[in-house]
């Protein structure tokens, strides 16, 4: 039934691009990866030493009339070897109320600063944890509707109120128990001078779990930006989540579930172009259960260098030194990304 | 009868209270918007140079804002969200088009939530769309080029005869969007383009009596002026558009200029005079560093480019 309806979509949205004397923008993104860990193959974890294609990403998007505007992106993601062919998102905006957009389809809801980023958007090679560890490795991705407000202020304030089906393993699952998920963000930006700006999100997300349990997902962000110059630019994030309810499936046990816990994680990021076509970056992550103060944090760091000759291919080599107190040792691991766009690349939002 | 006309007048009257309770405020606040509404035209451009052309021809009518700044380069922009809240109040939002922001336009134009503004509607302008271009480039056309305007060279302002098309179409469009105002429109367009025509002699005259025959630019911004004054481009400092220049490229450039005998550079003031600075050093030309946008008036940024070729032809930095 919900592939009927992305069927719809795109045949309606490639109706349209037929009929347009402009053509739709269509870009394609390849990532190509190679990794060497610590953990190495043997540990039965995620990596995957040596060379990998991790993921291509298709996206069309065009006004489809004056009222309507239709975005597609559609990812081939390498599960283990697997690939699989996932419509990421498949969603209709409004471009005809004041003050107001609707939009409706398959999308990453608005929540947090770093929810509706693309794998090859990504500040760094990987998924910040704050989305990893509470929504799981596909992040959180729903097929809903929300109503976005841009109130009249003389800075950006915008409210988005969303409900979706939910369907997310870790955190919603409505198949299970008829529920929806209500998610409600809030964003402001100041200018602090022509260059620089600083953002804050505030986000909640309200639900029910596999279980059955009330979850309650709370986000906060900060991220200040200053651009000194053409080739100078800095970028400092800080974002906290924090979950009711995180469950993590049993491999051994379909149905059952290894740890329902309550989590907080929080990620804080420095990215620094210091020439025209590089940047250095940083990033630090906990994870820790709130619950039982006595349970040792996971911690993650991370550092990152990127050669950008262009906005359509990027370099990027990556270390991560990941603590965890339930492995035996401190995995370390080198990961290098080739990010390479072609067609059509789409405007980054701010 | 006339109970019942009491009665219904009862009930008229309290119809009216709830009128005069939540139909006044919200007739009062609908006044009081259109009010604001119908005060001078609000206008926001891409560049400088666009809003120039709006309040030269809309003058006290119309409230222009520039997004990029005076000396930003309008390829490059970030979709910062502040952006939206200009655009979110908007009558018109003019841009030069031909793909020239298309970087950056869409998120804004979107993120404005402003109907009025949004592709398709008479409140938004494409000025490149009401101009005869050059430079539309023949066949496919990919990324090995570098960043190629699809459509053809957008940066048609410095020829000031399609100069004078572009405001022909801002004329025309204030007009359509605010007909009450027309007699002011077009007297002030008329008046604009009179004092552009009426330079273009003198302008003419000055470039050749420099005696600068040839340049070489940044990027193509200056193609349009260069072919309008009669002058030949020899090269562009940057190797494709929007790519840093190579030494292998700018090697080659100092063979084409001692070749050629080029006295003068022109680099924009939006990208990096490094390269146009070891030309200098290498053969000896000229550099100018000129404004492509406007900075104060239209004419006064032509005039400036005169007067940079002008002084490459004294041959004194
Ligand atoms: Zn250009």
């Amino acid at each position: 039934m919900r592939y009927l309806f992305y069927i719809f979509i795109v045949f309606l949205a490639s109706n349209s691009f037929a009929a347009n004397k402009t053509n739709p923008d269509i870009g394609l993104n390849t990532l190509f990866t190679y990794t060497s860990s610590t953990e190495g193959n043997s540990g039965g974890g995620e990596t995957t030493n040596g060379f990998a294609f991790q993921e291509a990403e298709l996206s069309i998007s065009s006004n489809i009339d004056t009222n309507f505007r239709g975005s597609a992106i559609f990812a081939f993601e390498n599960e283990g070897g697997e690939f699989h062919f996932v419509p990421e998102e498949v969603f209709v905006e409004t471009l005809s109320i004041d003050s107001v957009t609707f939009r409706l389809g398959k999308f990453y809801p608005f929540f947090g600063r770093s929810n509706q980023w693309h794998t090859h958007a990504f500040p760094f090679i990987d998924a910040n944890q704050t989305r990893e560890q509470i929504f799981g490795e596909e992040g959180f991705n729903e097929v809903g509707l929300s109503v976005s407000y841009l109130a009249p202020t003389p800075w950006y304030l915008e409210f988005v109120a969303q409900v979706f089906n939910g369907d997310n393993e870790r955190a919603f699952a409505s198949g299970v128990n008829d529920d929806v998920v209500g998610v409600y963000y809030l964003k402001s930006l100041w200018d602090l001078s022509g260059d620089s700006t600083l953002e804050w999100n505030l986000s909640y997300a309200h639900g029910r779990t596999q279980l059955n349990e009330q979850n309650d997902v709370y986000n906060t962000a900060l991220t200040y930006i200053n651009k000194f110059s053409n080739s100078q630019k800095l970028i400092l994030t800080s974002e906290y989540t924090q979950a009711q309810y995180v469950l993590i499936a049993n491999e051994d046990v379909p149905g059952t579930f290894d740890s329902t816990f309550r989590t907080g994680v929080s990620s804080t990021w420095v990215q620094f172009q210091f020439l025209k076509e590089w940047w250095a970056q940083a990033r630090y992550e906990v994870v820790s259960n709130i619950l039982n103060a006595s349970a040792e944090d996971t911690t993650k760091t991370s550092g990152l260098i990127a050669y950008v000759p262009s906005e359509f291919s990027a370099i990027r080599l990556q270390y991560d030194s990941i603590d965890d107190p339930a492995a035996d040792e401190v995995e370390q691991r080198v990961i290098l990304q080739l990010n390479l766009t072609t067609g059509f690349h789409p405007a980054h939002s701010y | 009868m006339s109970r019942l006309k009491v009665r219904e007048f009862k009930k008229k009257g309290g119809r009216q209270l709830w009128v005069a309770y939540v139909l006044i405020p919200t007739l009062l606040l609908t006044v009081g918007f259109s009010l604001e509404a119908r005060g001078a035209l609000k206008v926001v451009a891409t560049t400088t140079t666009l809003a120039s052309f709006f309040q030269e021809v809309g003058g006290d009518r119309v409230e222009v804002k520039s997004i990029t700044r005076k000396n930003q380069d309008p390829h490059y922009v970030e979709a910062k969200p502040s952006y939206m809240v200009i655009l979110r109040q908007a009558d018109l939002f003019a841009s030069v088009g031909l793909d020239l922001e298309v970087g950056w336009i869409g998120l804004i134009q979107r993120g404005a939530k402003n109907s009025r503004i949004q592709e398709g509607q008479p409140g938004f302008f494409e000025a490149g769309n009401h101009v005869e271009v050059i430079e539309v480039p023949e066949g496919k056309v990919d990324r090995s080029q570098g960043d190629v305007h699809p459509y053809g060279n957008p940066h048609f302002h410095l020829d000031p005869m399609r100069a004078i098309k572009a405001v022909q179409a801002v004329e025309a469009k204030l007009v359509e969007l605010d007909p009450k105002s027309k007699e002011i429109y077009l007297k002030r367009s008329k008046d604009f383009q009179k004092r552009i025509a009426s330079k273009i002699d003198l302008w003419k005259k000055r470039v050749k009596a420099s005696g600068v025959k040839n340049v070489i630019t940044y990027h193509k911004s200056l193609n349009y002026f260069i072919r309008f004054f009669g002058l030949e481009k020899i090269g562009n400092i940057e190797p494709k558009p929007g790519v840093p220049p190579t030494a292998k490229h700018i090697i080659g450039l100092i063979k084409l200029m001692k070749e050629k005998k080029v006295l003068c550079i022109l680099n924009e003031s939006y990208f990096e005079d490094t390269a146009a600075r070891r030309l200098q050093k290498v053969t000896g030309a000229h550099v100018e560093i000129v404004d492509v946008e406007v900075q104060s008036y239209y004419t006064e940024l032509i005039d400036s480019l005169v007067r940079s070729i002008e002084a490459c032809g004294k041959g004194r930095n």
